[in-house]
């Protein structure tokens, strides 16, 4: 009997346990399901139920909601158009999207991959890295020696048939300035610059090696990156100073001392591309400056569309742009086709300087104002591969009466595109 | 829709369980079923009459297989052959037709023959669609090919519920990327499963992890691969060869068997026990072992409708390696209309006989003494690596040129490397450290032994899903499209 009432307390017991156990088991579980279900449901009904983002946020081009064009909702739907939007437009308005993008960037830094959506961070300055070169299968640092070469032997061929001195000033790449102080070889840009230098001979003015390691005693800021953004991909007023003093000099003529100018801050909330793109909202911005210089606010600044004239603006700068989507749109209102900068009183006496440009002119065209009458035109707005619109140098220089030509173009964009073999001389 | 995608998990799935907890058990299967079409018409609507025109054929032609499989076995026979060749068909045409096609056009009399680029559809749409492959079609093809060879057999009784047979083949979780379900595996559960409180929330770990390994490491092995790869184009290194190789075979395997982790989970969740579909494959010691371990439903399903059926090993070895020659290739080209998966499947056939006919017996023979035994673990683990990443590379390049650049590149037809490679390679050493580590069961072990056996143990791997998911949650927003591998399957 003693045995047996034993045997049943030990049962008992046993059973006691595992029941204790299961019970156990139920509050792990319980907790399982509690955070499974209230992560997918609490962000599930916050972003139905939040609005969607403002768009004149920060992050300019999130997706809206989807909506098909008139008369193309069944193709919208059955080619899965619909679906891809959808699927961007969770990416784009999901709550807290830019907490969970800085969370990313922050993740990809701590796990010593540094290069987050092909920007490297490193030692706190950011520089995108990877490109998407003609030639190469894109998002690699690479560009194809060969596209650059047709690129260059296309130029070079045309401005060889000008009667007026012509220049090509190429703004490195961030990474290539940066590089040295970033720890990141350099040379992949050095290469680049070199097979450029090489094959366009004197037409070219080589800004690389002042930009990396720029005269220290005319350096008006403090720290290690004076000359090129550490958020951006422009260069700063003061490495657009030091382009300015390579392309005057190149045509012979002499550039202003750097005592004539000076670099007041306008802004201290610099967020620009290396940062908006890596998604490194941890970074600090960065401050923009421009170079100021005595009769710089009387210059007489046009914009125009397709070589025509639309407006006459008041000074060289746009200060309601330093609060909108792109802070760089400071400098001379943006990208526009075609613009010109003139010094009334100094019209006659002065050289017309025809630029032929991308953004990087934007800060440098007004320095470059200071000795020279400028008419600007987008090297991007007005070729099209695809269409065969293409510039026509000769047409230019007689229709603006430049007696001088300098193109711009900085070396992201010779590797990217074939926008250079566009411009053509009669 | 991808599973890795925020609208699947905070959209669809979050509408799926809400409407399957809240609806009468006779509903449930229903709720399954339609879902599973929305989840598969999502991307590409016009693919859904496809998938639903192979299910009822199978499931009417089980009527009349089952009532004569008996008495009349020759009327089952053909009524299976018809049920296997409707199904076959739409397989056949979207996944072979151009790769005949190509190839047959090279002969001087065909040369008139042209690949399908697009179709269109009158009266459906104006603009013509390309002509790619349907999503998962060899997936379910070959679910709804089990059905009906398991009923001819007598395995498997005959389902009459269409709404139960149609949530069998179009069930979300497994749908597009497997593992490949055996009807007669799920043939009870779709009829009285019981879902539970412990299930779920072990579906639901189980879906974390996944996720995790799909978003934290698959995703990232796979702009690895493609960056190194993509550095070849320009300038052959044996350094960019080999990353590309060696991030190709983590992607590989992350990638999928984070899919089948995801599948398990979700269909565990629902009240499904789906079979394991992967082990650990690269702690393999030979290619035989390997194959054990990796993508296990396809191989038992090779092995079951296609191996034992030829006479498997019973007739002699010169039939056993036909028999295996025919699964392989069979294999290769299940993978994809291209001849880099046949050279693949071919590639493992070879080293497969080669172990079976000698190698095996000496790569499982373990040495007497300790130090020996050592050295043999990590040189046998060491030539599996090997072939596997090698079989791998074939795997990754259909363009054979691009395939052989590399191959070359990793045994020096070009310079060791460059500044630029170095720098991205040496950064990402880290990462593949966590790879490597991360593909053996050693840190699932550690953290059991660490947490596993109690109840906050089991709380902190919650908490440390949950994590998890939050993580994947900042890739997810920050990331754009980025399908399973085995959906290209």
């Amino acid at each position: 009997m003693n045995k047996r009432k034993l045997l049943r307390e030990a049962e008992a017991e046993k059973a006691a346990k595992e029941e204790k156990k299961r019970s156990r088991t139920k509050f792990s579980d319980i907790v399982t399901a509690v955070l499974f279900l209230g992560i997918i449901f609490g962000f599930g009904i916050a972003f139905a139920v939040l609005p969607d983002a403002d768009e004149n946020s920060f992050e300019t081009g999130l997706q809206r909601f989807p909506e098909a064009a008139e008369g193309e909702g069944a193709d919208y739907v059955l080619h899965g158009e619909m679906a891809k939007d959808f699927d961007e437009y969770f990416c784009d308005q999901f709550p807290l999207r830019k907490e969970f993008v800085t969370l990313k960037a922050l993740i990809e830094t701590a796990s010593g991959r540094r290069i987050n959506n092909g920007v490297l961070y490193s030692n706190g300055m950011l520089a995108q890295v990877r490109f998407d070169a003609v030639g190469t299968p894109g998002n690699t640092e690479f560009y194809s020696e060969e596209h650059v070469s047709e690129m260059t032997s296309s130029l070079k061929a045309e401005l060889d048939k000008l009667d007026i001195p012509a220049r090509v000033l190429c703004p490195p790449r961030a990474i290539d300035v940066l590089g040295p102080m970033m720890d990141y070889p350099t040379d992949i840009g050095d290469a680049l610059n070199a097979q450029i230098k090489a094959e366009l001979g004197d037409y070219y003015v080589d800004v690389l090696p002042l930009l990396r390691d720029p005269l220290e005693d005319r350096n008006p800021l403090e720290g290690a990156a004076v000359t090129y953004y550490t958020v951006d991909h422009h260069w700063t007023a003061t490495g657009a100073f030091y382009a300015y003093r390579e392309a005057v000099a190149s045509f012979g003529d002499t550039p202003h001392e750097f005592e004539r100018f000076d670099f007041p801050t306008v802004f201290s909330k610099f967020s620009g591309t290396s940062l908006r793109n890596g998604n490194y909202f941890f970074v600090h911005p960065e401050t923009i400056q421009y170079c100021h210089y005595d009769g710089g606010e009387d210059m007489e600044v046009k914009l125009g569309k397709n070589l025509n004239f639309l407006t006459e603006k008041e000074g060289m700068y746009d200060y309601e742009a330093l609060y909108g989507p792109d802070p760089y749109n400071f400098y001379l209102y943006g990208k526009t086709d075609y613009v010109t900068i003139t010094a009334p009183e100094e019209e006659g006496e002065r050289e017309t300087l025809l630029l032929l440009k991308d953004s990087f002119s934007h800060c440098m065209a007004p320095i470059l104002a200071s000795n020279y009458n400028i008419v600007m035109v987008d090297i991007d707005l007005l070729t099209n591969e695809e269409l065969g619109r293409t510039i026509n140098l000769s047409s230019l220089i007689e229709q603006t009466g430049a007696d001088k030509v300098l193109i711009e173009y900085n070396l992201q964009n010779v590797m990217e595109n074939r926008n250079l073999s566009l411009i053509k001389a009669d | 829709m991808v599973f890795s995608s925020l609208i699947f998990i905070f959209a669809f799935l979050a509408v799926t369980i809400a409407l399957y907890f809240a609806v009468p058990r006779r509903f449930k299967n229903l709720v399954l079923f339609v879902m599973s079409l929305v989840f598969y018409g999502w991307a590409a609507p016009v693919f859904l009459p496809i998938m639903l025109v192979s299910a009822t054929t199978a499931f009417f032609l089980g009527f009349p297989i089952a009532k004569y499989r008996a008495d009349k076995p020759k009327k089952a026979r053909a009524f299976l052959a018809l049920s296997l060749a409707l199904n076959l068909v739409w397989l056949l045409f979207f996944k072979y037709c151009n790769f005949f096609i190509d190839n047959l056009n090279n002969l001087p009399f065909l040369s008139w023959l042209k690949p399908i680029e697009s179709y269109t559809l009158p009266f459906i749409s104006s603009k013509p669609f390309d002509f790619v492959l349907p999503l998962g079609i060899s997936f379910y093809t070959f679910q709804i090919m089990s059905y009906s060879i398991d009923l001819y057999r007598g395995q498997t009784e005959v389902q009459r519920n269409y709404i139960s047979f149609g949530a069998y083949v179009t069930l979300f979780p497994q749908l597009v990327a497997g593992p490949i379900v055996r009807y007669r595996d799920v043939d009870d559960m779709l009829a009285n499963r019981r879902e539970t409180l412990a299930d779920f929330a072990a579906g639901a770990r189980r879906f974390m992890a996944g996720l995790c390994k799909k978003v934290l490491l698959a995703d990232v092995a796979d702009s690895l691969t493609v960056y190194f790869s993509s550095t070849l184009a320009v300038e052959k290194t044996a350094l960019a060869g080999w990353m590309t190789v060696i991030c190709f075979t983590f992607r590989i395997y992350f990638d999928f068997s984070a899919y089948s982790d995801m599948a398990i989970g979700l269909g565990r969740m629902f009240g499904f026990r789906f079979l394991e579909n992967f082990d650990y494959p690269y702690i393999s010691k030979s290619i035989t072992e390997f194959w054990r371990r990796w993508h296990i439903s396809l191989s038992s399903w090779f092995r079951e409708y296609v191996y034992i059926p030829l006479g498997g090993n019973r007739k002699g070895k010169a039939k056993q390696y036909r028999n295996l020659a025919i699964v392989w290739l069979l294999t290769g080209f299940w993978h994809g209309a291209s001849w880099n998966f046949i050279i693949w499947g071919a590639y493992f056939l070879v080293l497969l006989v080669i172990e079976k006919a000698f190698l095996l017996k000496w790569l499982e023979k373990e040495p007497e003494k300790k130090g020996l035994r050592t050295l043999k673990k990590i040189l046998t683990h060491l030539y599996s690596l090997f072939f596997i990443a090698i079989g791998w590379l074939i795997f990754y390049y259909t363009d054979m040129s691009e395939g052989l650049r590399c191959l070359t590149a990793m045994f020096g037809a070009g310079r060791f490397t460059n500044p630029t490679v170095s720098y991205n390679a040496l950064l990402a050493l880290p990462t593949l450290i966590v790879f490597a580590v991360g593909s053996t069961p050693y840190p699932k072990r550690l953290w059991q032994r660490a947490a596993g056996g109690n109840e906050v143990g089991r709380t902190a791997t919650a908490l440390l899903c949950a994590l998890g998911v939050v993580l994947c949650m900042a890739y997810m927003v920050a990331s754009s499209y980025s399908p399973f591998l085995y959906w290209n399957f």
